[in-house]
């Protein structure tokens, strides 16, 4: 039974960045509520651990370089 | 290197340039910060300004004047347009110089500017995280060092995360947020009019709640961008929907730089100040609620922040209630101007792209010179009765009032 509830509270989806497309602009992280999305030296990367799969970044994207995929998705299948 | 200064402002945009350089010219000590290594790089803007609001910060200089905009065309899907001349004498600008000489300027009037530093986070009385800002903890080259101050200006554009920081910073919904993507393209000689900007409008076909701009830099490039609305944004990005443009109306332009970014268009934030801190610029939404402009009102904005700032200084007093006056400043000049903004794009968006072709097609007709806005306005309610709706809307917000 825990084993049960573990498996639901876990997070179905992550976040994936696609960095050939990223500009670096900042749009994601001006929209994330719980700030895990972070702009270092023109890199972003996401905090897995703060994301909430909000999915409100996705759409804040100029060039579609962010996308909630299923969580076994495999790098080059997630359509991105 | 010195460790205290009366003022630290992040961010060298327009806004934190702006401000830094009013601080220094009172004779206050202000450090400026910029986490890139070249100020104004990478640009992320249309380049158009308004002349009137430049010039009081520094006088208009060929280095960064590309040349004066004479009017804007505003054209609906189907290819009808109306002229009207810019609401104030307006350029367009090179930003990369722009910004740059902005921070000359600041360093000019006393200010010291540290670039590749970035602010990560911020000093707070007490050491708990919550008390009164004192300053600032500063990255530059992988060392970390702090830098105290009697006061901070967070100028540190649609990112902000010093407002977050302080606890300022809210997250409209998407509906308020523009999506935005530029190229510079070349290669338009004889397909443009280099004093002419064009504006494109279609919900439908061109731009789901925005608009695609072009801006021309000369008689052969142009920065031909687009905003969109971000809760419209799920399915198509603005990237692809400004590339079907320029397939369209310049087949075969060469691309010169790319550009991406956010912007909220909801009128200025009610909280802009808290205990040591302001925040001005993009990190506050100063930004046009219409058109998504923000370098002359992020300067404006700093304007109003260093005015009220300086007597808070003087005082010793920079307690959030001291410092208040400056969202006050702000809502007087700008608020009921803003709200009808923001209520003149939530028409835009709501009407149907056929119902604004028409519209457009009539302007097109009418003798838009020589006729009065209230004859204008007479017309276009004849022709278009569900206006009469939207133009309740905008009297009560005080535009036509104007
Ligand atoms: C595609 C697009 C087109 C646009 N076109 C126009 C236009 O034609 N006309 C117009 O008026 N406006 C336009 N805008 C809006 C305009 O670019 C902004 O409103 C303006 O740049 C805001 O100025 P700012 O100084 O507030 O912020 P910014 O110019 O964004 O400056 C913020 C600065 O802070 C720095 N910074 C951020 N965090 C830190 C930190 N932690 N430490 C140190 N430094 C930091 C950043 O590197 C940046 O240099 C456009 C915007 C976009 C996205
Ligand atoms: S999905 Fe939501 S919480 Fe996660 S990074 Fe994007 S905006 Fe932030
Ligand atoms: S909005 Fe898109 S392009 Fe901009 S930083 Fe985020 S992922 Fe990169």
């Amino acid at each position: 039974m825990f084993k049960r509830l573990r498996r639901e509270s876990q997070p179905t989806t992550r976040l994936v960045i696609n960095h050939d497309r990223c500009l670096s602009c900042g749009a994601c992280v001006a929209v994330c509520p719980p700030d895990a999305l972070f702009l270092h030296d023109l890199h972003l990367t996401v905090n897995h651990q703060t994301c909430t799969r909000c999915d409100r970044c996705p759409a804040m994207c100029p060039v579609h370089a962010l996308a909630l995929v299923p969580q076994e998705t495999p790098h080059h299948e997630n359509g991105l | 290197m010195k460790t205290a200064y009366d003022l630290i402002v992040v961010g060298a945009g327009p806004a934190g340039s702006a401000a830094a350089m009013r601080a220094a010219a009172t004779g206050l000590s202000v450090l400026l910060v910029e986490k890139r290594q070249e100020i104004g790089v990478p640009v992320r803007c249309g380049e158009a300004t308004d002349i009137e609001t430049t010039e009081r910060f520094m006088p208009l200089d060929a280095r960064w004047v590309v040349h004066p905009v004479e009017s804007y065309a505003i054209y609906n899907a189907v290819g009808d347009c109306v002229v009207v001349p810019p609401s104030s004498p307006t350029i367009i600008v090179d930003r990369k110089v722009f910004d740059a000489a902005l921070a000359q300027q600041a360093a000019q009037a006393g200010a010291d500017v540290r670039v590749g530093t970035t602010a990560v986070s911020l000093l707070r009385e007490g050491g708990n995280g919550s008390g009164a800002v004192t300053g600032a903890r500063l990255k530059y080259m992988g060392q970390v060092y702090d830098v105290r101050a009697r006061l901070v200006i967070a100028a540190d554009g649609v990112e902000s995360q010093v407002a977050r920081w302080a606890g300022l910073k809210t997250i409209p919904p998407l509906a308020d947020y523009y999506v935005g993507f530029q190229l510079m393209l070349t290669g338009l000689a004889g397909r443009l009019n280099p004093a002419h900007c064009e504006y494109h409008i279609g919900v439908d076909s061109i731009a789901p709640g925005g608009y695609v701009w072009v801006f021309p830099k000369g008689e052969d490039t142009a920065n031909v961008g687009i905003v969109i609305a971000a809760n419209q944004a799920r399915s198509t990005s603005a990237r692809t929907w400004l590339e079907q443009f320029v397939e369209r109306r310049f087949p075969g332009a060469g691309r010169l730089s790319m550009v991406a970014g956010g912007i909220p268009v909801t009128g200025a934030l009610k909280n802009m100040v808290t205990d040591g801190l302001m925040i001005v610029g993009d990190a506050a939404h100063q930004a046009d609620p219409l058109t998504a402009g923000g370098i002359s009102l992020g300067m404006l904005g700093a304007e109003m922040a260093v005015q009220v700032a300086v007597a808070a200084l003087e005082r010793g007093d920079v307690s959030a209630r001291a410092l208040r006056p400056y969202e006050s400043r702000w809502q007087e000049r700008f608020g009921r101007q803003h709200a009808a903004l923001y209520a003149v794009r939530k028409i835009l968006t709501r009407m149907s792209e056929a119902d604004f072709n028409k519209l457009v097609a009539l302007g097109a007709r009418l003798p838009l010179d020589t006729m009065s806005h209230a004859e204008l306005i007479t017309q276009l309610l004849k022709a278009h009765p569900a206006l009469l709706l939207e133009a309740r809307t905008l009297i009560t917000t005080g535009l036509l009032l104007k």
